[in-house]
């Protein structure tokens, strides 16, 4: 199993963060999944929030990404939607710069 | 019509928030999850590293009448946050206007303004969450150009709460 560890990202890390980026926009595997590297990045993410004092995390998920879905929930994420009837909503630039130009 | 005037929150107004804050909350249906104080509001929002923006709109006198402290009938509290995909966006987290108040377009002037603050910012989105059932809520952000993104790509909240979040952090 490989050793990883958890830390910060530097400036200089940007370009092979943009590189994950867009391979979660491509959906390739990664040969690097099942080793409980997400957990520990969950994990490392829940302690920064509650050292900053935070009482929650919210985060969208894809409805189709069932083994998304199921991770979340198995760590006890509550599905908004299905329990509350919350829905994510966005406007786009195009539509901020008409609302900015108007009287 | 009442003449309404879009501004900045200031410390003093956490007060009237607050008191917006849980009327909203009311209306939803959720008041049990308000659980934020004034003290909170204020060192949160005008503390050394602000957590929120906030805008108020708050009715001004006619002319003639008495000038004295506005009262505020509305509000519109959003921070910043990142998307990978695309960058900078503003997160519009509460709007709200008193229901006495409601068809003369503030909800609509509080959105423009926060429109106008994220371009500023260099901003490329606005976000937002709305309940399903409030269809009114839904209709007035359609007609301002919002896409449900539930219905138009699939896209769901989720949250980990205190507790949840508590024994991922392993605490």
């Amino acid at each position: 199993m490989a050793k990883f560890v958890i830390c910060p990202a530097p400036a200089t890390h940007c370009s092979d963060i943009l590189r994950l980026i867009k391979e979660l926009d491509l959906f390739i595997m990664s040969d690097y999944r099942g080793f409980g590297i997400g957990s520990q990045i969950l994990k490392n993410l829940s302690q920064v929030a509650m050292k900053c004092r935070c009482s929650s995390v919210h985060f969208l998920v894809a409805e189709w990404n069932e083994p998304s879905i199921n991770f979340y929930k198995r760590r006890g994420a509550s599905h908004l939607y299905s329990k509350e009837g919350w829905r994510p909503f966005k406007i786009d630039k195009e539509y901020l710069l008409k609302m900015a130009g108007e009287e | 019509m009442a003449s309404v005037r879009i501004r900045q929150a200031e410390e003093g107004d956490c007060g009237n928030i607050l008191k917006l804050i849980r009327e909203l909350a009311e209306y939803e249906k959720l008041s049990d999850q308000v659980k934020i104080s004034e003290e909170a509001l204020r060192a949160d929002g005008f503390g050394e590293n602000p957590f929120y923006c906030c805008l108020v709109a708050e009715l001004l006198p006619a002319p003639g009448e008495p000038q004295g402290p506005c009262v505020v009938v509305g509000y519109g509290l959003y921070y910043f946050i990142y998307s990978t995909w695309k960058g900078r966006n503003v997160y519009l987290e509460d709007i709200y206007v008193k229901p006495e108040y409601r068809g003369q377009g503030i909800g609509s002037k509080i959105i423009k303004k926060v429109a106008e603050v994220a371009l500023e910012r260099g901003c490329s989105q606005l976000r937002l969450t709305v309940l399903d059932w409030n269809k009114g809520a839904m209709d007035l952000y359609k007609a301002l150009g919002a896409r449900d993104l539930t219905e138009a790509e699939g896209w769901h909240s989720f949250r980990f709460e205190e507790e949840a979040m508590r024994e991922l952090a392993g605490k």
